[in-house]
């Protein structure tokens, strides 16, 4: 095995290794509330929940920001038409 | 006999091969031949080595591949025969042809598109941990500590899985090159014969 396929290696273990490492210290700090690890989006209300947290502002978060707005359609310049006049009556005979 | 009667009569045997490969053959004996005078040989002992010319030439064609042997050995009884065959037979084997053909290429796509999925398998979960790590930005925003370290923590977690998956994708598809290469080969099989088979065969039989 050459020394460039064992950095790869160790660089992906210990990326492994430190991911198992913090997402445990976050569970434990959680209180060990499996909810730490779930990201909600509900599209139909706007709802964003992180980790359990809900989110009022969705605005400005990376990605969750662009996903809460997917699906909303901007109806701010759509003005309703003026209605037709109605036609007069026609003059009795 | 001589070498050259050897030789010419072979030529004659093969006349149904084309005729680089009639040389080739020719060009073979006659070194083998040489190869026996030179240890000590008369040319007549040489030559009987060798075997009949009409064992050799056998020999020749049965090394041949299954297609070009069967049309060797029709085109020895006629050329014309082999006109007419070809004509006549082909409503049968031109669609087997191409049914061969696209069995054979069809499985070779299917051999690669298995590497392919590894690796998409590996490019998907390198993008679930980028997701995570943006997750975790999100979390910094919002000071939630315990989501900053879980998110933060998969996604690390995912981007080394999608490396180590990397790395036995980048496995999987030497392997599965390897075996397209051995396909290939067996598809081409009853068409083809590589040099270096025919070489061995040839080298086998002047033994």
């Amino acid at each position: 095995m050459t020394s460039a396929k064992k950095i790869y290696l160790a660089v992906a273990g210990g990326l492994v290794a430190a991911g198992v490492v913090l997402a445990g210290i976050g569970f434990i700090a959680s209180g060990l509330n499996p909810a730490v690890f779930t990201t909600q989006l509900d599209l139909r209300d706007d709802t964003v929940i992180l980790g359990g947290v809900e989110v009022d502002d969705p605005t400005g978060l990376p990605l969750v920001g662009q996903l809460a707005e997917l699906g909303e359609v901007d109806t701010s310049g759509v003005a309703a038409p003026e209605a037709p006049a109605a036609p007069e009556a026609p003059a009795a005979p | 006999m001589t070498r050259d009667e050897f030789l010419d009569r072979l030529g004659e045997l093969l006349a149904c091969l084309p005729a680089d490969q009639v040389e080739e053959t020719k060009a073979f004996y006659a070194e083998a031949i040489a190869d026996r005078m030179e240890d000590g040989m008369s040319e007549e002992e040489a030559v009987a080595a060798m075997g009949s010319p009409g064992e050799v030439a056998e020999a020749t064609l049965d090394d041949l591949p299954a297609v070009p042997r069967a049309i060797a050995r029709t085109r020895r009884r006629s050329t014309a025969l082999l006109w007419v065959l070809a004509i006549v037979g082909s409503p049968v084997w031109v669609p087997l042809l191409i049914a061969f053909a696209a069995v054979a290429v069809t499985i070779y796509i299917c051999i690669w598109v298995l590497a392919f999925c590894v690796w998409i398998v590996a490019a998907a979960f390198g993008g679930m941990g980028v997701v995570e790590l943006l997750f975790a930005v999100g979390g910094i925003t919002i000071g939630h500590i315990p989501y900053i370290l879980a998110s933060a923590g998969m996604g690390l977690g995912l981007l080394g899985v999608a490396l180590l998956m990397g790395a036995g994708a980048w496995e999987v598809s030497k392997q599965i090159a390897r075996l397209s290469a051995l396909w290939a080969k067996k598809a081409v099989s009853p068409f083809w014969k590589g040099r270096g088979e025919k070489n061995d065969v040839a080298a086998h039989l002047a033994a």
